[in-house]
């Protein structure tokens, strides 16, 4: 299951949004990826996420590899509590 | 002899001991059984992560938390399930060795990060090739170079010292460090100054320069590093360090006694603070109370406000430690610049002439109350007194005031015990100096904020490096709007202060009180010298000079005719 964002966070995606991000992602029991242009990152990797340098106004997709949408609405709702999109 | 950037003061004499990374052999060798170094792969991040742990545990005991967490970033990255996942398919896909495995991954990811057009995550990159060695380190069994176990007294010299590294310094055998590269912000430089030891920084070509063994002087006031000294030189830096000492030792008999000028004069040197954390360095260095409490910290970096319960439990730790003594604690300064995730903030064209501090307090009445009630409710544990920032108006201040003097009102009801607390307002506003005749009928007390009372006054931006040239806080123009307040303060019987930079500055201090300021709030290390400058300083002769520089025409005319009269 594919969404597409645009990331808001003002100083684009910096090590402590990232890594309550990851922290976040790591608690469901699926795998997930931020696309941003031809790169694929596993939400679950600190390192893979920063590598992809998306800064404020980038636009990626979250893919989740589960048919449960549920999934989809949690992560959605963590990206906005925290501002980032 | 060279010379590199001296960031932290002091001087030293002893051996050099150079750090240098034995060059770890990464070259590509193939196993024969791939499955056994896979295991040896995860033993050594199972060995990293607990390092790193104790390394948390150790450096948050020495140097407190905000220097810790660095290393829950350390333990993150080693446990990444990106580079373990690269680094086993790696191993399995060539047979390799998992050094060489290890170091390609971090390879990779390292080019990236400096591909990157992000300055901050540009230097992401030292984090991963710090943890990286570690763990390259712990594969092979190689101990780490551990700084904990120096034997004599020694001055390091390093490329670079790595968070993991300058965690280990012990003071009593490391004399001070030089590293290669790195600025007064490095984290090895905060160390060093928290740890009171020498440092310079940025000495290109130390480690060529010097050999292990080495009888070196290290100057931290100037940032020489000199070897093969002759005698006289010695002899010139024992003076100097005879001088430092007799210095630090004058400056310590300082501390218990009251600020008062040549002629007896009083004054009030108190502290500028970021949490209760900084309370050590508060009572250190012999600060009479606390001028500006910054509360911002409780509300940043996190996802909802602070509850009342939690904001009142920090006011009263610190006015509890300290009472007597007072504590101003200034309500939160935020918006414009410095958003908080949990708050809608309206984007602004010009986020410094917007709606920040008081001005969004007021229109987030249930924030403002909240923090409110925590601080009256402290107030109950010491001498509070409650500061508004950014107040433009005297409007402003009275919605504020009929804001607590409600909380007052519900406490008498409930029962709830408070005691007396003053309210004053920073002055940070060229309109609220302007009017501060007024202003001083209601208020108790003025406290100027010099970096923003600048900005407004010269309408330049501070972060804006080609206007440097008009930061100018010796102008006579700030200088006048000192002035101004001081005198409205003193004309209606409340006090005013100066709690920005300039309170800080030892030509701008004695200024200050000649123009009639009463407090001075400043970073705690500069209280003891402060107070042992004025002693020298008359009174009755500061408020002649303030008075004469109040005609001069321009900041080099008023820094001219102050060094004239304060040696620094």
């Amino acid at each position: 299951m594919d969404k597409k964002f645009i990331l808001k966070a003002e100083n684009g995606l910096h090590a402590r949004p990232a890594t309550n991000f990851v922290r976040f992602v790591s608690t469901l029991p699926v795998r997930v990826f931020l696309i941003y242009k031809d790169f694929a990152a596993d939400a679950k990797s600190i390192m893979a996420i920063l590598s992809i340098g998306m800064s404020k106004g980038s636009e990626f997709t979250v893919r989740v590899e589960s048919e449960n949408p549920e999934h989809m609405k949690l992560i959605e709702q963590h990206l906005k509590e925290n501002q980032l999109i | 002899m060279i010379k590199g950037i001296p960031v932290s003061e002091g001087y030293a004499f002893a051996k050099v001991l150079r750090i240098i990374d034995d060059s770890i052999d990464t070259t590509k060798k193939i196993v024969s059984d791939p499955m056994q170094e896979i295991n040896h792969f995860y033993e050594a991040i199972d060995k990293t992560v607990l390092q790193l742990n104790a390394l948390k545990d150790e450096t948050e005991k020495k140097f407190g938390i905000d220097t810790a967490k660095i290393f829950e970033a350390h333990m993150m990255i080693a446990d990444d399930p990106e580079i373990k996942n690269l680094v086993v398919d790696k191993i399995k896909t060539e047979s390799c060795n998992l050094v060489y495995a290890l170091k390609s991954v971090v390879d990779f990811y390292v080019d990236l990060f400096k591909d990157l057009d992000d300055e901050y995550l540009k230097e992401r990159a030292s984090d991963l090739i710090d943890v990286s060695q570690r763990m390259i380190k712990n594969a092979l069994n190689i101990s780490m170079t551990d700084l904990s176990n120096i034997q004599e007294q020694v001055i390091l010299v390093a490329h670079d010292l790595t968070p993991s590294q300058t965690a280990q310094i012990d003071s009593s055998k490391v004399l001070g460090f030089i590293t290669e590269i790195g600025g007064k912000t490095s984290h090895s430089a905060i160390i060093a100054r928290i740890l009171g030891i020498p440092a310079v920084v940025g000495a290109s070509k130390a480690l060529d320069f010097l050999s292990d063994g080495d009888e070196i002087i290290l100057d931290g006031m100037e940032g020489f590093i000199i070897k093969n000294y002759p005698l006289n030189v010695k002899e010139n830096y024992i003076q100097k360090i005879k001088n430092y000492e007799l210095q630090n030792q004058a400056l310590k008999s300082m501390i218990g006694k009251q600020t008062l000028s040549m002629d007896q004069h009083p004054y009030e040197l108190v502290a500028n603070i970021g949490s209760s954390r900084d309370l050590k360095h508060v009572l250190e260095h012999d600060a009479e109370g606390v001028g500006l409490f910054r509360t911002e910290f409780l509300f940043l970096d996190r996802n909802a406000l602070p509850s009342e319960e939690e904001q009142f439990i920090e006011y009263k730790k610190v006015l509890e430690k300290l009472n007597p003594k007072p504590v101003v604690i200034r309500t939160l300064d935020i918006g414009g610049d410095k958003n908080l995730s949990y708050l809608k903030f309206e984007q602004e064209l010009n986020p410094f002439l917007g709606k920040r501090a008081i001005r969004l307090c007021l229109d987030e009445i249930e924030l403002f109350s909240t923090q409110l009630r925590a601080l009256i409710r402290a107030s109950a544990y010491g001498n509070l007194k409650i500061m508004f920032p950014m107040i433009a108006t005297l409007e402003e201040f009275l919605k504020a005031k009929a804001l607590v003097d409600s909380i007052k009102k519900e406490f008498d009801i409930k029962k709830i015990p408070y005691h007396p607390f003053e309210l004053g307002i920073m002055i940070e506003i060229p309109a609220a100096a302007l009017n501060a005749y007024h202003l001083a009928k209601h208020v108790d007390f003025f406290s100027i904020g010099t970096n923003d009372l600048i900005q407004y006054t010269m309408a330049a931006d501070r972060m804006n490096q080609s206007l440097d040239y008009l930061y100018q806080p010796f102008n006579p123009a700030i200088l006048r709007l000192i002035k101004m307040v001081a005198d409205a303060a003193n004309k209606h019987h409340i006090w005013s202060g100066v709690c920005g930079e300039m309170a800080s500055d030892l030509l701008a201090a004695p200024l200050l009180l000649g123009l009639g300021i009463h407090e001075l709030s400043m970073i705690p290390n500069n209280i003891l010298k402060t107070r042992k400058l004025l002693s020298t300083l008359k009174h009755s002769e500061l408020e002649k000079i303030a008075l004469n520089v109040l005609e001069l025409e321009s900041e080099e005319q008023v820094l001219a005719l102050l060094k004239q009269y304060i040696h620094l």
